[in-house]
């Protein structure tokens, strides 16, 4: 029988698929609901497995605390991209096809956040961005103009990062090296750094150098630095990249300071550049780093260590968790707090009176910022939450705290 | 019944009903998954078919895919004006990579075009006015966003749905013409056997060129259509996970079959989706899902779920009445062959050493010797495997002596191969038919679309090759795939597809070896209706007894040199002769 078929009913498998994709959802009454796309697995889930943990600690706080005006808070629709945009793209179809969802906490990083952005503006209700660092996410026309009307964001945006780092490689240093992954976070970040630099200390960078993310070997580009002459190394990057270049610049008997953004105080970068990690310094959110943590960023700590214990995301020190889960985590927290803030004072789930009430929210204390949001300023963490941390050596144990200087 | 077009017609018919009910995610993934057929096919083509492996196809996907954004976003182009440049523009890349390509194999050609996806993904990436860089390019007109006109027209997701299904419907029937042409058994012969095809006129660098340039407009088309959905590009959607995805469509579905790309498009496009539910043990369960594939299902779904694909268009015959086509022979004047003075050296070793001989019109001439003495080495230079090292082959006053095998073929000489050359997921009938590829007028136009000329071209080919089983006792096994019969059956099918293809001189190398009885009559009586057709005929053989009944004149060589010319009677009297060869040559006829 099977030797009849013609090849043309190779479509009629079109019909079965159809049915397939039409499967339904079921969903809770009465209950506040959210969608969130994220990087659950793959090998990019470092953010986006935290990012999911954030929002469902900041859901219990407030279903504990009986939910938003009586009504509890449900993640109804929790999809995994991978950071893969096609299937980010096609979750967010799936979240906004679905009405019953209030907000939209988006994928954890530039890439599938680029890809979904444009749909997420022309639904209109209200989309938190916890990771993406990319500041035309949320100010597409630039820094300075309106911000997309729906998007919020709760990232360590580049150019809040690299003012930060620009200003304080700009007092200190006089031929900066530059080294960047070529992704659309490194190649911003590094066109800010290089206006910053300019604009503090009227500096151009001695070199400027590019590798791809997972890169297993960056000598070529550091050879190039050490000949150009560079007396410090700023770097926009993964941890787990920074960990190849601190090696690499141990190879190559490159004894500058290694000064980073983020990554530089990730796991990776700990885990795999092991004791040269003594002496590199990072930007970061502060939030983990003061003494003592303020009441939200305790808050969070504890309520993070009852549930999921002092994991990988917690980092090595029973006592308080890593700096670095202050983008790993508590950025998709105060995202999630934020937006539910938002709900609160709305007392609706009409997207235009949640954005309202959002743009409305004055120096609430979150984990990362005290949040202060207008018509204008859609974005959370200001350059006021930054510190410059530094590796030292602390008896026989390596430890992250802020810099001296 | 469910061999019917229309059926399968219907269902996509239905498809698109259903998803037209759908929500906006059922329909934007139903969406995702047409492109990957298109993307499937593409890969097919060029994989399944004609067997060039391809790790850089996110490549001509993102040239199609950047070119139709950017024409639709900035020049405001109609969409499918915009396909169309989308299609080309790609077409023109697959054909230029196809130089360096044609040049490697294998593990070589895997690496070289995994190599051509880097570079694009780097050109994507650092090309930022045209491509926007790592930020990538927003704004695309899209149908999600309500952006998306064609011609004044609003087009919304569920129009959207339609345009890419009438595509996809439209290239599905296209290929399946096409792969029933004789321009699909050209890409699966260049596939299994270079040498086979170029003995019947297939060049392997235009099929291979061909196959690269179709496959890569194809590729095109896909992401053409992708623009419009996602309304966002950037370079990731490019990179290599893409090229390995689409193989892996490909080979899942199943090399070679088209209803396979359709179910692999389907399996990827909503395996990832389902597998949700897994949560964080969705990547190892599709790892899982895909290992355990390859070991159950080595031939895919199709393998599985669809007929095996067919080459021909057997219903051509039914359909047309044919009116024959003749080939004239041009009746020049003097002999058909004349090799003079044919020298061949390999490496140190004279295998031919100026060697002579001409062959006329209508007779058939033995080349015997012992092992090793020249024989298939001078069926070789004369059909253009080899270049002659020094001498002359004339062909009807022409000198061919160097030209490639595909090139001696189109000139009318054809030959068989000492161990036989089939394509044996072909048919009978489909190998034969194969040897008629050098007589095809038809254009690729013509092959897709069916037209009338190419369905009575298929038809009167298709007699001839019907004739031919019948001569040679294989009318039954005409639909019997050919890897499954028996060693002389194959070498029939050889000797039949010599045959069919109208040759003026043919070369038949050791066609009786290992043949039946029963087999060897069939064979004689295939020679003997091609002597008829006054064409010339060079048999090697060891089997005297054979020759004897079939052969005009013989020529003997030992050791690369001419010890005897003339009739078969002259040669068992040859001292010479005797003392070379036949001493061996009774034992071996035993043996055959």
């Amino acid at each position: 029988m099977m030797r009849n078929l013609s090849p043309f009913a190779s479509l009629l498998s079109m019909a079965a698929v159809g049915v397939l994709a039409l499967a339904g959802v079921a969903h809770a009454q009465g209950t506040i609901k959210i969608g969130m796309t994220s990087a659950l697995t793959g090998p990019y889930n470092e953010f986006g497995e935290g990012n999911r943990r954030g929002v469902e600690l900041a859901i219990e706080k407030w279903n504990k605390a009986g939910g938003i005006n009586g009504q509890k808070i449900e993640l109804a629709m929790l999809l995994d991209d991978q950071l893969v945009p096609d299937r980010a793209v096609q979750n967010m179809r799936r979240i906004l096809d679905n009405k019953e969802l209030v907000g939209i906490i988006g994928p954890a990083g530039s890439g599938p956040t680029l890809a979904v952005i444009d749909m997420a503006v022309a639904d209109g209700r209200p989309y938190m961005n916890p990771t993406a660092q990319t500041p035309s996410i949320v100010y597409p026309q630039g820094t300075d103009k309106a911000p997309r009307k729906n998007v919020f964001s709760f990232a360590l945006q580049n150019d809040v990062e690299t003012n930060v780092l620009g200003t304080y490689v700009a007092k200190r240093f006089k031929k900066i090296g530059i080294l960047h992954e070529s992704t659309a976070y490194g190649t911003t970040a590094v066109g800010l750094i290089r206006k910053e630099i300019k604009k503090d200390a009227n500096l151009e960078p001695v070199g400027v150098e590019s590798y791809n993310q997972r890169a297993q070997d960056m000598t070529a580009q550091l050879a190039k630095l050490q000949r150009d002459g560079a007396d410090v190394v700023v770097c926009v990057g993964l941890g787990a990249d920074l960990a190849v270049i601190r090696r690499n610049m141990s190879r190559l008997n490159f004894a500058v300071p290694l000064i980073g953004t983020n990554g530089a105080l990730s796991l990776p970068y700990q885990e795999g550049a092991g004791e040269l990690v003594l002496g590199t310094k990072g930007t970061m959110v502060g939030s983990f780093g003061q003494e003592p943590m303020n009441a939200a960023a305790k808050e969070f700590a504890d309520a993070y260590r009852a549930k999921y214990g002092t994991d990988r995301w917690w980092g090595n020190d029973p006592a308080r968790p890593q700096v670095f889960l202050a983008l790993s985590g508590a950025n998709a927290y105060d995202a999630a707090n934020v937006l539910f803030e938002g709900i609160r004072r709305a007392k609706s789930s009409d997207a235009q009176k949640i954005i309202q009430a959002i743009e409305s929210i004055k120096s609430l204390q979150g984990v990362n910022a005290q949040y202060t949001f207008t018509a204008q300023r859609h974005h959370g963490i200001g350059e006021d939450g930054i510190g410059v941390f530094e590796y030292t050596k602390v008896g026989d144990k390596i430890r992250l705290g802020l810099s001296k200087d | 019944m469910l061999s019917r077009p229309w059926l399968a017609l219907l269902a996509a018919l239905a498809f698109g009903v259903a998803m037209s009910f759908g929500s906006g995610s059922a329909l934007q993934v139903a969406t995702f998954f047409l492109i990957n057929v298109l993307l499937a096919h593409s890969v097919n083509l060029l994989t399944g078919y004609a067997g060039q492996i391809s790790l850089g196809h996110a490549g001509f996907f993102g040239v199609g895919a950047y070119a139709c954004a950017l024409l639709t976003r900035d020049y405001g182009l109609p969409l499918p004006l915009a396909l169309a440049a989308a299609m080309a523009l790609a077409s023109v890349v697959g054909y230029l990579l196809s130089f360096p390509a044609g040049r490697v194999k294998e593990f070589y050609l895997a690496m070289m075009t995994l190599g051509f996806g880097m570079i694009f993904y780097e050109v994507a990436k650092e090309w930022t006015a045209l491509t926007g860089g790592m930020m990538g390019l927003s704004g695309v007109p899209s149908p999600s966003l309500r952006t998306l006109a064609v011609f004044g027209m609003a087009v919304g997701p569920v129009a959207y749905l339609w345009i890419v299904l009438a595509i996809v419907v439209v290239v599905t029937v296209l290929l399946h013409n096409l792969i029933r042409s004789h321009f699909g058994r050209a890409y699966c012969a260049v596939h299994v056997s270079e040498l086979a095809a170029g003995s019947v006129g297939i060049s392997e660098a235009a099929t291979k060129r061909s196959a690269y340039t179709l496959s890569a407009a194809l590729a095109g088309l896909a992401g053409g259509c992708y623009a419009p959905l996602v309304a966002y590009l950037g370079p990731d959607s490019f990179a290599l996970s893409r090229s390995v995805e689409a193989l892996a469509m490909t080979i899942i579905g199943g090399l070679g079959s088209l209803p396979g790309q359709v179910l692999g498009a389907a399996l990827l496009t909503y395996l990832p989706e389902r597998l949700q539910i897994f949560a964080e043990y969705q990547f190892m369960a599709y790892g899982a899902i895909l290992a355990v594939f390859f070991l159950v299902l080595p031939k895919g779904l199709a393998g599985m779920f669809a007929a095996p694909p067919r080459f021909a268009k057997t219903h051509a015959v039914v359909s047309l009445e044919p009116t024959p086509i003749r080939v004239p022979h041009s009746s020049g004047e003097g002999p058909l062959l004349r090799v003079e003075n044919i020298t061949m050296n390999f490496a140190g070793l004279r295998a031919l050493d100026e060697v002579s001989l001409q062959l006329e019109r209508g007779r058939v001439l033995a080349l015997v010797g012992p092992n090793g003495s020249g024989k298939s080495t001078l069926i070789n230079v004369i059909s253009g495997v080899y270049r002659p090292s020094a001498g002359r082959v004339v062909f009807k006053g022409e000198d061919i002596a160097g030209r490639k095998a595909h090139e001696v073929s189109r000139r009318g000489i054809i030959r068989t191969f000492q161990d036989p050359r089939n394509i044996l997921h072909f048919t009978v009938r489909e190998n034969v038919l194969l040897g008629a590829h050098r007589l095809y007028r038809h254009g690729f136009l013509g092959a897709v679309c069916n037209s009338r000329a190419a369905l009575r071209e298929e038809a009167v080919f298709l007699r001839r090759v019907d004739e031919m089983l019948d001569l040679g006792g294989l009318a039954e096994l005409g639909d019997r795939v050919l890897g499954e019969l028996p060693y002389g059956t194959q070498r029939l099918a050889e000797v039949a597809r010599a045959a069919v293809s109208d040759p003026e001189l043919i070369l038949l190398d050791e066609p009786a070896a290992g043949l039946s009885d029963a087999e060897l009559e069939k064979l004689a009586a295939m020679i003997r209706r091609l002597r008829e057709r006054d064409l010339g005929i060079v048999l090697v053989e060891h089997h005297m007894d054979f020759l004897n009944d079939v052969v005009d004149g013989v020529v003997v060589l030992d050791s690369g040199k001419l010890i005897y010319r003339g009739d078969m009677d002259g040669m068992r009297r040859d001292p010479e002769v005797t003392a070379a060869y036949l001493g061996v040559a009774d034992e071996e006829s035993v043996r055959a």
